[in-house]
């Protein structure tokens, strides 16, 4: 353990913050606010203090249960630390977006908070155990806030989202203690050295026999649950959309990220020739996700339910990058694009955090001004009664469509770029996904936003001051990421080289 | 906006024309020209039949698109962008136009409810008037005719085939002929309105002079004479040579041109020249074939086309996709669910029945033999002490016996 232990404050700061809260009643939100700022600031001096080489940095390691192979093992690179501000932007935004919970708020932003921490938790981690302690952990809130604060069928929604995660959960589980049998060791770190020796092939099949294709599916399964990947995605329109407005946010905008963390964190460094191995058939998958994904969400009739959809669309973006990258080829071009699409994964993860956690705030304003309408059909005109909401959401849904200049585009068209040139057949349909996007955005902008003023909607107030000022550094961010994508691109590109000069497929 | 496709054809002109044989062309240009011809007769054709005075207008945009493309496609950068600048600014002219007649007329879009606005709107008219005739490429003073002229002129040196010049001519004729219905039905004949219309303010009608002006003005920079924006466009000076003019068949094409303009023009004159259909009366056209008519009114159908194709599609993929993730996934995850359920009810009658049902049947004979002791344990001393001495007298009765030896 060097220096000061940043990591570790970071993840203990919101439980104080949850005990804290879970005992102050109706000021809770306060000290979620105030928890959720300090984290945020503490996620962003760990993102400026990174290694500029982008190797892992801030490590933190101390003997815990050695001989089990457990270690109190942290440590960041570009890719965790850009997680961690993500986390910490999306649950600010969820505490400033929950404004009316009335309802044992004490008891909800204390959930919140521990949730906040299972995700610090698991974006540090370097080793399983602790890794799944929080990847777990992060469930219990999450199933808490669904089940007490949802909609009419919260209960099964809950329930649904709870066991569907943890049997993907135990595959993954039996996978990883198949690893520890053969190598003794949970590290990371440590694994990905033996596996980018081809190291771990060897040991695991002496020990196990030729079972290495088998755990590549199980850990595959544990995070095309959590991702989600289609077919393994029919838990998320109802979670989504049962959840209260503020934890959809949490869940689209940084849990969603924890499945592609993992992918890039855990599957492809492990097991990177299997997947090479499987990658037709997954990349099959991921055109699946992107293209069924965005029409089924012309299908939907409850915006919730529409924006679910759109995310697995967008999600589905970066598991045809990460699987388009998936491949042996050699050569200069190839690794262009395989940089190219790895830089993109990331930043879409990060835009689509705060683009499709900004659509559920939105929706979350209007159900609140309108008693909980949310039907594609119940609205009309908004733009007469409420010029400035419709302004802003209407930034946030052409950053959700990909439109040049805003954040939604750059990972987009990196993940493009790159992935043309290794799999264009899948690039060529997934373009397919784009356009229907882009049709379903504007159908919603369509029947929301223009016609004439629906009665119920002639007396909708317009955003009040604290709601702009809430929402201004996020529009700031969708244009700001849009406009100089270098910004984060320029720390992130040495971590995405120092993360493919290890991986071998 | 709509020629940001034509400028990125020319842009990406050098990849169009990779691999090309000097003098010859590629599969790419070849396939640019005949989508371009094909749209511009298309269009055009579609044209004659609208009673929109800006739909008219529009389709005709498109139609001039065509030519735009198969000069790209047969002559090169040069002859498609200086189709595109001139008609840039008639067709802004014509639109302006359109605007002040809508305007002068109080929001009327239909032509056939026009007629007769030359004396109340003289401005418009003389305007709109240059502008037509710079679309239709009236010989020598308007820049339409140039700038089209190019184009015909390539596609008549086309080496790949002849097709294309006589879809442009044809479609020449038919621009000629629509514009001449347009501005009959809408400047001449009686007026047809119910409220008397009105000339438009300066502030309309300015700008209106100042396109005319370019309208005529901008065909003189690319005539065959002095042909500066090609020259612009290859970065040389350019000279100025009336000797170009006696190319070979250079003399020929133009008269072919003016011809089939004045053709155009004289047949829209004398099909509708100072008519003035009566509202509900049928047009002269429509009269003669109503069946062609028809499908030109209902724009051949392509919207028909494409609602019956592409969007169906749309909707019914949207269905698919939304019943497959309801019925088949979901249904999977219901099926897995209440396989579980169903398991566990099987454990739970397992468990009641047999593994609780003998540990049941255990207790119960358990507490059977407890409530036989238990009826025994009165509470009374003196029936404990009677068992005692029955006990004693019975434990005394062994020791003797088992001392007995």
């Amino acid at each position: 353990m060097s220096g000061f232990p940043i990591l570790t404050l970071l993840t203990v700061l919101p439980v104080v913050g949850a005990a804290v809260a879970l005992w102050s009643g109706r000021h809770a939100r306060n000290v979620a606010l105030i928890t959720t700022l300090a984290s945020l600031t503490l996620a962003l001096v760990v993102w400026i203090r990174l290694p500029v080489d982008g190797s892992i940095g801030l490590v933190e390691q101390a003997a815990w249960a050695p001989s089990l192979g457990i270690e109190y093992h942290l440590g960041v690179d570009a890719l965790g630390a850009l997680m961690l501000v993500l986390s910490a932007i999306v649950t600010l935004m969820s505490v400033d977006a929950a404004h009316r919970v009335h309802h044992q708020p004490g008891l909800y932003f204390c959930l919140v908070l521990v949730l906040e921490a299972g995700l610090f938790g698991t974006f540090t981690a370097l080793n399983f155990y602790h890794w799944f302690l929080f990847w777990e952990l992060s469930l219990v809130p999450a199933f808490f806030l669904i089940k007490l604060w949802g909609g009419a069928k919260r209960g099964p929604a809950a329930t649904q989202f709870f066991v569907y995660t943890m049997a993907g959960s135990v595959a993954l589980l039996v996978s990883f203690l198949a690893v520890f049998l053969s190598t003794g060791s949970m590290d990371f770190v440590h694994l990905s050295l033996l596996a980018s020796t081809g190291e771990l092939e060897q040991m695991v099949t002496a020990h196990l026999g030729p079972v290495m294709l088998w755990l590549a599916v199980g850990v595959l399964a544990g995070f095309a649950v959590k991702v989600p990947m289609v077919p393994f995605h029919t838990w998320l329109p109802n979670a989504y959309a049962e959840a209260p407005s503020p934890v959809t946010m949490l869940l689209t905008g940084a849990m969603s990220k924890m499945g592609v963390y993992g992918l890039l964190r855990i599957a492809i460094p492990l097991f990177g020739p299997q997947i090479a191995q499987m990658r037709t058939p997954l990349l099959a998958l991921a055109v699946a996700t992107v293209v069924m994904g965005a029409w089924a969400a012309v299908a939907q009739k409850d915006l919730k339910r529409v924006f679910a959809y759109m995310s697995v669309n967008h999600l589905g973006y970066c598991l045809l990058g990460i699987f388009a990258l998936a491949t042996p080829a050699a050569g200069a071009a190839a690794e262009a694009s395989q940089a190219a699409a790895l830089n993109g994964v990331i930043l879409q993860m990060f835009n689509h955090g705060v683009t499709a956690a900004a659509l559920f705030w939105f929706v979350a304003m209007i159900q609140t001004r309108t008693g909980g309408h949310r039907g594609i059909d119940d609205f009309g005109g908004l733009r007469k009664p409420a010029p400035v909401l419709v302004g802003l959401m209407g930034i946030a849904l052409f950053s959700s469509l990909g439109l040049p200049g805003l954040n939604g585009f750059v990972g987009e068209f990196l993940i493009f770029r790159g992935v043309f040139p290794l799999a264009w057949v899948a690039a060529t349909v997934s373009i397919l996904g784009l356009l229907v996007t882009a049709a379903v955005i504007l159908t919603v902008i369509q029947k929301v936003f223009t016609g004439p003023v629906r009665e119920h909607l002639a007396t909708f107030p317009d955003l009040h001051h604290g709601e702009r000022l809430a929402l201004a550094p996020v529009i700031g961010v969708i244009f700001l990421l849009g406009l100089v994508p270098q910004l984060v691109v320029d720390s992130l590109n040495p971590t995405v080289m120092n993360l493919l000069a290890h991986w071998r497929f | 906006m709509v020629a940001a496709g034509v400028y990125l054809i020319a842009r990406v002109y050098p990849l169009m024309q990779a691999g090309a044989q000097l003098g010859g062309t590629t599969t790419a240009l070849t396939v640019v020209t005949w989508v371009g011809a094909s749209t511009a007769v298309f269009a055009a054709l579609i044209a004659v039949a609208q009673n929109d005075i800006k739909r008219i207008l529009a389709y005709s945009t498109i139609s001039q698109l065509g030519y735009m493309m198969a000069g790209l496609g047969m002559g090169g950068v040069a002859v498609g962008m200086f189709h595109l600048i001139t008609h840039a600014f008639f067709k802004a002219l014509l639109f302006m136009g359109a605007g002040s007649v809508i305007h002068g007329c109080h929001e009327e879009q239909d032509i056939r409810k026009m007629g007769g606005l030359k004396a109340e709107m003289p401005l418009t008219f003389a305007t709109y008037a240059v502008g037509m005739l710079a679309l239709c490429g009236f010989p020598l003073l308007f820049s339409g005719f140039w700038s089209k002229d190019g184009i015909l002129e390539a596609a008549q040196h086309w080496s790949v085939a002849k097709g294309p010049f006589y879809m442009l001519v044809f479609g020449a004729l038919l621009t000629a002929f629509y514009m001449t219905r347009q501005v009959a039905y809408v400047f001449f004949g009686q007026r047809r309105g119910s409220t008397p219309a009105h000339e438009s303010p300066k502030a309309m009608t300015a700008p209106l002079a100042i396109l005319a002006f370019f309208a005529v003005a901008l065909g003189f920079i690319g005539t065959p004479a002095w042909p500066w924006f090609r020259a612009f466009l290859e970065g040389r000076a350019a000279g100025f040579d009336l000797h170009a003019f006696s190319e070979p068949g250079l003399k020929g094409l133009m008269a072919t041109s003016t011809m089939v303009v004045f053709l155009g023009l004289g047949l829209g004159w004398w099909i509708y020249g100072g008519k003035s259909p009566k509202p509900g009366e049928l047009d002269a056209m429509e009269r003669s074939a109503p069946m062609i008519w028809g499908w030109l009114r209902d724009r051949l159908y392509v919207d028909e086309f494409y609602g019956a194709t592409v969007v169906a599609f749309y909707g019914w993929w949207a269905r698919v996709a939304d019943w497959v993730d309801r019925r088949v996934w979901g249904g999977l995850v219901t099926g897995v669910a209440w396989s579980f359920r169903g398991w566990a009810q099987l454990n739970r009658f397992l468990d009641n029945n047999w593994v609780d049902g003998s540990f049941d049947k255990g207790c119960e004979e358990l507490s059977a033999g407890g409530g036989l002791l238990a009826r025994m344990q009165t509470g009374r001393v003196q029936a404990y002490l009677r068992w005692l001495a029955l006990a004693v007298v019975a434990l005394v009765a062994i020791l003797i016996w088992s001392s007995r030896a």
